[in-house]
């Protein structure tokens, strides 16, 4: 049992919410960490998971339904969706679609506009952390397509205002790109009266199996405030000691439900009507389209995150250090459910990838103006204590983690395993439009007229 | 004539809400506090928590949990899994609870039923029946068992109503998760039994499962675990959908007079004259409604 003074700690701490069920699930369970028998999945992810008599995970068991689900009929089912959103008379776009300059975008403008032929309006939200790739594939975006592309920049020194407050409720520097990334597209189609968004894939399902591919979910903003805001709305982010008004915040605020009800505001994801395969889809936007893939530092998918310097690098490191594992983990098993790679290929990735310092974090600091030891301050308070403990000399070490199972072969792991259908699984480098300059520089968006050597300040 | 409540069923497993599916396969959802927030905003009439790891690890709810749910939300709290006992009940009670669900102790413990009943009211003491249909009959479905006991699911919950039980939660074992509707031969059977109010569960996928059950039973709430997660504002959709497609003269409940009166009011948030696609769903709104939204403004809801 969990003291009363440790849970006032926690209750202080961001609404107890967050980090509070955090401890209190890893005290009160005994420290007993699991992991999926067949992909690497532990049960400390953060989106939940449940694991089955066969130690198979939720994820995994929903996945089986990508190859049982009849994905002819659901495609149809999406296009009678679609009809009805298709305006007749209106001159107005048909739906928004969140774009970035990465991951899954370049596919489902490529669904809605050329295979079934809406027409969208783009929107996306200047994450700061641009990449020159990034930037570039969301420009070729919107030119090979044909679309018109909306862009909300927040005022930098709001978002390093705000990104500190985050770094300090909730370890995240992610939490405005995340807040952002969600709410501008609903907000646009508040405004614009445009009923229908359109999302790639629900992470819920893809990752942890949260809902059946036939519940066919859709957008809520209890989801949203959950896992991508992490229990903290904006309302939750105001700060009299970083002076971070409501009014620096409304950017980042949700529509109230009268709004959101007037327009009829529906978001539909295209994982529940199309067999979701990341990688294939990528390959496919690459030959179509040119889509620029890129070197990632800390995992081996060249495809998803090429958009942002920090997304697959510091990000994905600070998941590490709060959850033990990171981005190579998700694109590992995704792999293995897939069938595109065995179960210690995907360990020996994790491994490869799973403690390798990032590279930008220089970076980060110089753009938020934070010291490496204040940052590391921030994250070491949410460390998950089920996975990390702190060994007599205040070193920070794992307890348990995948590594351990490292040549696992089990009855319960073999049962699990899927007979491979590729060979290899392998990712490719395309090559880039431009030289890149090697200077680690975030590619400035939404500054009007910028100087040419002033191009990457 | 009170109107039929819309209820909302989070079932715990591992700390957090699950989806449940035939009472063996199991989907992580959210925390518990955000969907109670979540359900209270989205217009549900009240909420039942159950935890069924609580009976199997021995252990009584989760104060900390009940404490959370109770002040994230706004509606009649039941809360079940693993109470054993009167002292245990009033602990929960104190933490916001507004009912209790009993399961394995209205079995295992009927007496239970009968002292809370005299210490806290029948109204605050509810039976939760799993049933499943064997050999022709309803037997009452044993879950830490997993199996059927040999217990007749109507003499059962006769037997709870004679006891003190206010209310009956029944599940259907074999309709759970399925979202293929309710087995409304079995809330018709047990609805016709007792004269307590019979809440039913098991098998909502589509607003239409709702609309079989208020036309052809007697219940007195509809619940459903995993449909309500499936979309925004999902319980205002519901009930809009109901209204609109019940007619009054469909209603086996002869003391009904007007359809306004069997489903419970909307919040501010109404969903009026909306239209649905056939997963039951609102559909897109007419273009002409949506030229004239555009210099439009709707206020915010203020409490």
């Amino acid at each position: 049992m969990i003291s009363i003074k440790e849970l006032k700690f926690q209750k202080e701490i961001g609404k107890g919410i967050y980090r509070g069920a955090l401890i209190k699930d890893s005290l009160s369970k005994k420290a007993k960490i699991n992991y999926c028998s067949r992909c690497l999945y532990p049960s400390n992810h953060p989106l939940g998971i449940i694991f089955d008599s066969k130690g198979v995970c939720s994820g995994c068991r929903i996945h089986e339904e990508k190859d049982i689900l009849n994905w002819d009929s659901r495609f149809e089912k999406l296009r009678g969706i679609l009809k009805n959103y298709k305006s007749a008379s209106r001159g107005q776009y048909d739906c928004v679609i969140p774009v970035s300059g990465a991951r899954d975008s370049y596919f489902i403008v490529h669904v809605i506009k050329n295979v079934f032929g809406l027409r969208p309006l783009l929107v996306t939200y200047n994450k700061q952390y641009n990449t020159e790739k990034g930037i570039r594939n969301l420009s070729y975006l919107r030119t090979v397509f044909d679309c018109d592309l909306l862009t909300l920049t927040v005022n930098p020194e709001t978002v390093k205002k705000i990104t500190k407050v985050s770094l300090q409720k909730m370890g995240s520097m992610y939490w405005h790109c995340l807040a952002g990334q969600s709410v501008f597209p609903v907000q646009i189609a508040v405004r614009f009266k445009i009923p229908l968004i359109v999302w790639g894939a629900h992470q819920g399902i893809d990752q942890v199996g949260m809902f059946s591919h036939t519940d066919q979910v859709e957008m809520t903003r209890k989801y949203r405030k959950e896992h991508d805001l992490m229990g903290f709305e904006a309302e939750d982010m105001g700060s009299s000691m970083m002076h971070l008004s409501s009014s620096d915040l409304a950017q980042f605020a949700y529509p109230h439900d009268k709004e959101i009800e007037k327009v009829g505001v529906r978001g539909i994801y295209l994982n529940n009507f199309i067999r979701w395969d990341s990688k294939a889809q990528h390959e496919k936007m690459i030959e179509l389209y040119d889509y620029e893939s890129g070197e990632q530092s800390r995992t081996f998918d060249t495809y998803n995150d090429v958009d942002c310097f920090h997304y697959s690098d510091v990000h994905d490191y600070i998941k590490f250090l709060k959850y033990g594992y990171g981005k190579a983990m998700d694109h590992a098993c995704r792999e293995i459910r897939l069938s595109r790679m065995s179960r210690s290929e995907g360990i020996a990735h994790v491994m490869k990838y799973a403690s390798l310092e990032p590279k930008s974090l220089q970076l980060f600091l110089d753009w938020i103006g934070i010291s490496k030891k204040g940052f590391y301050f921030f994250i070491n308070q949410f460390r998950d204590p089920l996975v990390w403990t702190r060994d007599s000399n205040g070193e920070w070490i794992l307890r348990k983690c995948i590594f351990d199972f490292e040549g696992d072969s089990s009855s319960l792991v073999e049962d699990a395993r899927l007979p491979l259908v590729e060979d290899k699984c392998e990712f490719k480098l395309t090559g880039s439009r431009t030289v890149i300059s090697d200077k680690p520089k975030y590619t400035v968006l939404g500054r009007g007229f910028v100087n040419p050597e002033d191009r990457t300040k | 004539m009170l109107g039929t409540r819309l209820i909302a069923c989070l079932v715990v497993k591992n700390g957090i809400a699950v989806q449940s599916i035939g009472f063996s396969k199991y989907l992580p959802v959210c925390r518990v506090e955000i969907a109670v927030e979540y359900l209270s905003r989205w217009g549900i009439d009240e909420i039942v928590i159950v935890d069924i790891d609580a009976s199997r690890a021995g252990r009584s709810f989760d104060l900390e949990m009940a404490q959370a749910a109770a002040g994230a939300g706004f509606v009649p709290l039941t809360l079940g899994g693993g109470i054993k006992s009167v002292a245990e009940i009033r602990m929960l009670l104190k933490q916001g609870a507004d009912k209790i669900c009993l399961n394995n102790s209205a079995r295992l413990n009927p007496g239970l039923i009968s002292e809370a009943a005299k210490v806290f009211g029948s109204q605050c003491i509810v039976v939760s029946i799993d049933a499943t249909f064997v050999d022709g009959e309803y037997k009452v479905y044993d879950y830490s068992l997993g199996r059927e006991i040999e217990t007749n699911v109507l003499d059962f919950a006769k037997e709870c109503e004679k006891l003190g039980a206010g209310e009956i939660f029944l599940n259907s074992v074999a309709n759970d998760g399925l979202k293929q509707g309710f087995d409304l031969d079995l809330i018709n059977l047990v609805c016709k039994a007792v004269s307590i109010p019979v809440i039913v569960i098991g098998g909502a996928g589509h607003p239409s499962h709702f609309l079989d059950v208020l036309k052809q039973a007697k219940a007195s709430g509809v619940a459903a675990g995993n449909y309500f997660h499936f979309f925004e504002h999902s319980v205002i959709a519901t009930k809009n959908y109901l209204r609109k497609n019940l007619a009054v003269k469909d209603l086996v409940d002869p003391n009904i007079k007007g359809k306004e009166s069997i489903i419970r009011p909307n919040s501010y948030v109404d969903y009026k004259g909306i239209s649905f696609d056939e997963m039951g769903r609102p559909a897109k709104k007419d273009e002409d409604f949506l030229e004239s939204q555009r210099f439009e403004f709707h206020p915010e809801e203020i409490i």
